[in-house]
């Protein structure tokens, strides 16, 4: 691939020495990780420095790297403050991982919660759509970072993504949980000196001035506030980005992790945090027609910017920037996905009741399984399918090879899913006479019609519909309870810390 | 529709350009045709979309196109008075985004940039037609409100029980 920031052998170095590092640190912190509470929820001791860092990087993903100049770049500024809004989930999440600590204080997933609070149909449905949207941001990642790799230099897209996939499997194979915060902590750093030192360089070859003008004159909609488009997608990503963090298991095994009094303080700083880095990163977006750059696809526009701005040393810091943001978010999400595996399909399957050595082992194989089916949803399927069909492998599938859709489709398709847990999830914790019925109706509503609206409407209005039908769903079914009489749901059956039993 | 359905990728038929030598020597006879070969279907309802170009050769050999460059113009009108350059330089494609609704027709033309071999700009392609229709500005001010009263309504909901100590 010609024209790429970095020559291939400059990223295979790259790519070799911070794999080596990750899984050394994997190793190192896997001392600490043999017991099954060190594994899933790092024994319950990280304090408030880790715990903000940790959730800084995990939100820090391609979301910010890839996603938010690319919700510049489509949607103008309506995007980019669209984008940052992503930032009030953490906020908002703040006191509900207080509140997580509180009723369950050995509790290990988010799954477990709905299971204890609304029944095994809930825990089923909730299950479902954990176990969806994991998959589908593991697999948007691994799909960012082998364009990535391929963008910045030109490493082919099968082997980026299959090389980093790999990385976080083993280093979150031999950690769990104290790795992935560990190296979370390590990677929030680098990633926040990498954005300021990209957003300088970019702010030193191009004015802010000069970016106004040049969007002005050839993209005139992106500064403008009547879009449609963008005014949808702004409340829909805020949404969103609430329904991400409410239900998922990737934040709440932190809350669970933390250590008591440290989650609301944690989750606040890391939101305040974050809020600006979305806008940086934006406006790296936004500067590339100012600066005359093609940009290929709308998802690779913040790094191919960032990397022809700065030139071949630049292209170093990007890729490593790249190359932590994206296994920052990976791992938290095997380790987090796994931890739902292990606890709520295989513990049961083993017919419950097993020695903690035994789910330790387990947990450890649902990581392998989690990595390999996300690879598998990685690969470039229409170039597979030509392999398949006879034509030569490397043709089909590693030089032509690319997945279809961007990042924001992909991603976005999640959307009314994780939207309509937000509401069983705040009167699961919150209220008494929320039935298991009203949750399974919220949650199955919410994601049926979002879904209809995703490909009726456009992927920007999906989780706001979902998220609005779910909210009416519990209303419903909270007058309901009122107006029978429900009796009000045990706290105390939250404070269990067993694992559910075999069926 | 979507805007992801106007992220295709390039067809595997896509006319190659030839070696670099058997280049040359068509290139002084005629300079090269550039077309566009990808580009998006029915109406953008999103104002952003993907355009794929390349050049017409007769070699069979795809030896990249490192050396080509491109002038790539849009216009409103079908004789292009009023075009501007959207796309100048290598690259065989782009992303545009933040188009005016109306219809916007695209031509592109090409030129070999190989030493002594640069014959000039070939002629322009063929245009190419792109719709923008965006979607109703009531419908999405609707969309929002209904948004602003949701994210108030969860907002409301975690502050009123932050202080709660019932567990």
């Amino acid at each position: 691939m010609s024209g790429t920031a970095l020559a291939p052998g400059t990223g295979w170095i790259l790519l070799a020495i911070f794999s080596v590092l990750w899984i050394g640190l994997g190793i190192w912190w896997g001392r600490k990780a043999r017991t099954l509470e060190g594994f899933m929820v790092a024994g319950r001791d990280v304090g408030l420095a880790l715990g903000t860092a940790t959730a800084v990087a995990t939100w820090i993903t391609s979301n910010t790297v890839m996603l938010a100049p690319q919700f510049a770049l489509q949607l103008g500024v309506w995007g980019m403050l669209g984008y940052s809004s992503a930032a009030i989930g953490l906020v908002l999440f703040a006191p509900l991982a207080r509140r997580i600590r509180a009723v369950m204080p050995e509790g290990f997933t988010s799954v477990e919660f709905v299971r204890r609070r609304y029944g095994r149909a809930a825990a089923g449905v909730f299950l479902l759509i954990s176990l969806f949207y994991g998959l589908t941001w593991m697999v948007s990642m691994g799909i960012a970072a082998g364009l990535l790799l391929e963008s910045l230099a030109g490493i082919p897209y099968l082997w980026g993504m299959t090389v980093i996939l790999t990385v976080c499997v083993v280093y979150t194979l031999l950690g769990g949980l104290f790795a992935v915060i560990g190296t979370d902590f390590i990677q929030s750093l680098i990633i926040l000196v990498g954005l300021v030192l990209v957003a300088v360089a970019v702010l030193v070859k191009v004015p802010v001035a000069e970016v106004d003008r040049t969007i002005v004159e050839q993209r005139p909609v992106l500064v403008q506030v009547m879009v449609p488009a963008a005014i949808m997608a702004f409340f829909n990503n805020l949404l969103f980005g609430l329904g991400e963090i409410f239900h998922g298991n990737v934040w709440w095994s932190r809350a669970f992790a933390m250590r008591e009094g440290v989650g609301f303080k944690a989750y606040a700083f890391a939101g305040l945090l974050w809020l600006p880095i979305p806008i940086v990163a934006g406006f790296v977006g936004l500067a590339g027609p100012a600066l005359g750059i093609a940009i290929p696809r709308p998802d690779v526009a913040g790094p191919v910017v960032a990397a022809e701005v700065l030139g071949a040393a630049g292209g170093v810091v990007v890729f490593i920037v790249v190359f932590c943001s994206l296994a920052s978010s990976i791992d938290s999400l095997l380790a987090a996905t796994g931890d739902v595996v292990t606890t709520e399909i295989v513990h049961p399957l083993l017919g419950g009741g097993e020695r903690e050595r035994t789910l330790r082992r387990a947990a450890s194989g649902v990581v392998v399984v989690v990595g390999l089916l996300t690879w598998t949803a990685c690969l470039p399927w229409e170039g597979v399918l030509a392999w398949l069909g006879g034509e030569d492998f490397t043709a089909a599938v590693i030089a032509d090879g690319r997945p279809v859709g961007t990042l924001a489709t992909v991603l976005f398709f999640a959307g009314p899913l994780v939207g309509s847990a937000i509401w069983p999830i705040l009167t699961g914790l919150h209220t008494r006479r929320m039935s298991g019925g009203g949750a399974v109706l919220a949650m199955v509503a919410g994601s049926a019609v979002g879904l209809w609206a995703y490909f009726a409407l456009g992927w920007y209005t999906a989780s706001l519909i979902g998220t609005g039908v779910s909210f009416l769903v519990t209303v419903a079914a909270l007058g309901l309870a009122r107006w029978r009489g429900t009796p009000g749901f045990d706290w105390a059956r939250l404070k269990s810390g067993e694992l559910p039993e075999g069926a | 529709m979507t805007g992801s359905s106007y992220l295709r990728r390039t067809p595997r038929n896509r006319i190659p350009i030839g070696h670099r030598t058997a280049l040359a020597a068509f290139v002084i006879a005629l300079p090269p045709q550039a077309v566009f070969v990808d580009v998006p279907e029915g109406i953008d309802a999103v104002g952003h979309h993907t355009l794929v170009w390349g050049v017409e050769t007769s070699g069979d050999d795809d030896a990249g196109n490192a050396d080509v460059i491109y002038e790539v113009r849009r216009a409103a009108g079908p004789d292009f008075a009023d075009e501007v350059v959207i796309h100048e330089g290598p690259g065989d494609r782009a992303f545009f985004s933040g188009v005016p609704d109306g219809t916007h027709r695209h031509r592109v033309r090409a030129r070999l940039v190989n030493g002594s071999d640069d014959a000039g700009w070939g002629p322009w392609s063929p245009p190419v037609e792109i719709v923008v229709g965006r979607q109703s500005l009531a419908f999405a001010w609707t969309l929002f409100a209904i948004g602003a009263a949701l994210f108030a309504a969860i907002a409301g909901f975690i502050v009123r029980n932050a202080g709660s100590r019932t567990a």
